[in-house]
């Protein structure tokens, strides 16, 4: 107790350095912790979809919201496919403006939703007035939004009539029957998007190489499993980059916590000499700069989670393009990152002062 | 009755990369309690080496020290900390108090290091402060305080845990000559009143009235 009031007392008497520290460690927290969060987001959004299905959208679109499909291939698929293809349906995909939010619309055939999108409702009711919609749970979180919420897009008001579930990348979306699309956006954008429902008993790849060779590079055909992948990938590549930025994060917080304690140490170092001199013995001055650095941690811990969560509330869904995700920390990004903060700064602390600690007092005192 | 100090042939001998300085070459000396002791010679003579050794922050090349009946050239480094806490109090030149801590805190550190619980330990170094007339300095750090104010603070500490020696190196080398006679008389008081045995090293003649015995450290031996 008396070395935990001690250290306090160290460190309120010497307000400026310790401001210093934690205002040091707590950016390089905040840091870690959002990129845990955006990359947990990234992960949670690559839900598995359904892997026979194939989907037609423009070449080398690297978000399929940008391209737009030459109507005749809603034509050209079944003809290519012939027995082999159940149906082809478009989809209108394109990212919307809707309540102050920026969300992802996607418009199919209403009749298509459950059977060929597997949607699922979970509350309300599927859309039956000309005005409503249907909202993923994705965007239920990230928008705080439910069944009877309203709101405007392209200038009319719409209601969200249904809360539904929704595989793969269509875990964030709001869904509206494509007629209403069509009318409300008068064709300016076409359709983005045709999904392949293979017959059964079809040989999909072989369709699929069929298709591919159809379009002679007009369009690109992919199972939608891969194009979930693809579409993953710059969620990976992301989260890869927040892995990188992470390891980077946690080697400056060793290298920020050895050299705020190497420095206090060299400016303290007649202070070590001091208690030294006075009969400390060096396992108690250890101790005693141990729990200094174990409270500048919970310290810096706590204003860099702080920071991390206020940041995290501004923005409780982060738009990719035209992928709507949900960032999130798990207890166990919290954990690692209260073990990084506090280990650090510990063996920082306790590699600069192993040393001086064990010094002869007068060394130190003549050292000053 | 034994003596508070003695040591046979002391010796400290220091290595500086090549050069090899010999700080004490076999000296003996012989202090009972209550003496004040003033010990003079020139810087270099090996002053502060006898204190460093007196107090076991240093440990004799060879030759035998005895101090309270403790055998400190032979005992290890943690044995002198315990020895420290409780025989000894030091007192420097430079004052050598903690600058973030305040006056109380500077004091009670040296009972807290002897185990004294947070609160009596800052009660009795309240307590000490203003016996020395520092009152109303208790919550003023450092450097918020003047030299002889400051050199008070190191001496209530020094004596805070009734040591039974106190080894004061230059202990008015820093203060001007009114403060110098204050701080004498301080330490004069407290040899006079506690009973505190007191060795003190100079440069300064000015102090050698005070003590009961002079001595004169030259070249590592006593002259």
């Amino acid at each position: 107790m008396t070395v935990l009031r001690l250290a306090w007392r160290d460190l309120v008497s010497d307000r400026v350095r310790s401001t210093l520290h934690i205002a040091a460690i707590a950016p390089i927290v905040a840091a870690y912790l959002i990129l845990t969060a955006i990359a947990g987001g990234l992960r949670d959004q690559a839900v598995p979809a359904e892997a026979q299905h194939i989907v037609v959208v423009s070449p080398n679109a690297l978000d399929p919201a940008s391209g737009r499909l030459d109507p005749s291939v809603l034509t050209l698929v079944p003809q290519v496919g012939g027995p082999d293809v159940a149906s082809a349906t478009p989809m209108i995909f394109r990212p919307i403006r809707m309540a102050d939010r920026i969300v992802q619309l996607r418009a199919a055939p209403q009749d298509t939703w459950e059977p060929v999108h597997h949607l699922a409702l979970l509350a309300g009711s599927w859309p039956d007035q000309r005005d409503d919609i249907a909202i993923t749970e994705g965007v239920a979180i990230a928008a705080g939004w439910n069944v009877g919420t309203r709101g405007e897009i392209f200038g009319t008001t719409f209601t969200v009539s249904a809360l539904v579930r929704a595989p793969g990348t269509k875990f964030a979306s709001v869904w509206m029957p494509y007629a209403r699309a069509e009318e409300l956006f008068e064709g300016m954008s076409g359709f983005q998007m045709v999904t392949v429902v293979p017959a059964p008993g079809a040989d999909v790849a072989a369709l699929r190489d069929r298709l591919d060779a159809a379009g002679g590079g007009r369009f690109a055909v992919y199972f939608e499993s891969d194009l979930v992948a693809q579409q993953g990938a710059r969620g990976s590549a992301a989260d890869n980059l927040a892995a990188v930025s992470t390891v980077i994060g946690v080697a400056a917080l060793a290298f920020c916590g050895f050299n705020l304690a190497a420095l206090t140490l060299v400016e303290r170092r007649r202070d070590i000499g001091i208690a030294r001199v006075l009969g400390f013995a060096p396992r108690s001055i250890t101790g005693l700069a141990l729990t200094r650095g174990a409270i500048l941690a919970v310290a810096g811990f706590a204003l860099g989670g702080a920071a991390a969560l206020a940041v995290l509330a501004t923005a409780a869904s982060t738009t990719l393009r035209s992928f709507v995700f949900v960032p999130s920390l798990p207890a166990a990004a919290w954990l690692i990152g209260i073990t990084l903060t506090f280990g650090t700064g510990l063996a920082g602390t306790w590699l600069a002062l192993r040393r001086a600690a064990a010094s002869a007092a007068h060394t130190l005192l003549e050292e000053w | 009755m034994p003596r508070l100090i003695s040591a046979v042939g002391l010796t400290r001998v220091y290595r500086r990369g090549t050069r090899v300085v010999e700080a004490l070459r076999g000296v003996d000396l012989e202090v009972d309690r209550g003496e004040f002791v003033v010990v003079m010679g020139p810087s270099g003579g090996g002053k502060s080496t006898l204190l460093n050794l007196i107090g076991g922050l240093d440990r004799p090349d060879s030759g035998s020290l005895h101090v309270a009946g403790f055998d400190v050239g032979t005992a290890s480094q943690r044995a002198l900390d315990g020895f420290r806490r409780r025989h000894i109090g030091f007192v420097f030149q430079f004052f050598n108090l903690i600058s973030t801590l305040d006056a109380r805190d500077n004091v009670a550190l040296a009972l807290l290091a002897r185990g004294t619980p947070w609160k009596a330990a800052r009660r009795r170094a309240a307590q000490l402060l203003a016996e020395f007339g520092l009152a109303d300095r208790v919550g003023h750090v450092p450097a918020e305080l003047s030299g002889g104010e400051q050199q008070r603070v190191a001496i209530a500490r020094a004596v805070a845990t009734a040591p039974d020696v106190l080894l004061a190196d230059e202990p008015t080398g820093d203060v001007d000559g009114a403060t110098t006679t204050a701080i004498m008389d301080l330490l004069a008081d407290l040899n006079r009143r506690r009973g505190v045995t007191v060795i003190t090293v100079t440069h300064d003649p000015a102090l050698i009235p005070y003590g009961s015995r002079l001595l004169t450290l030259r070249d590592g031996t006593f002259g």
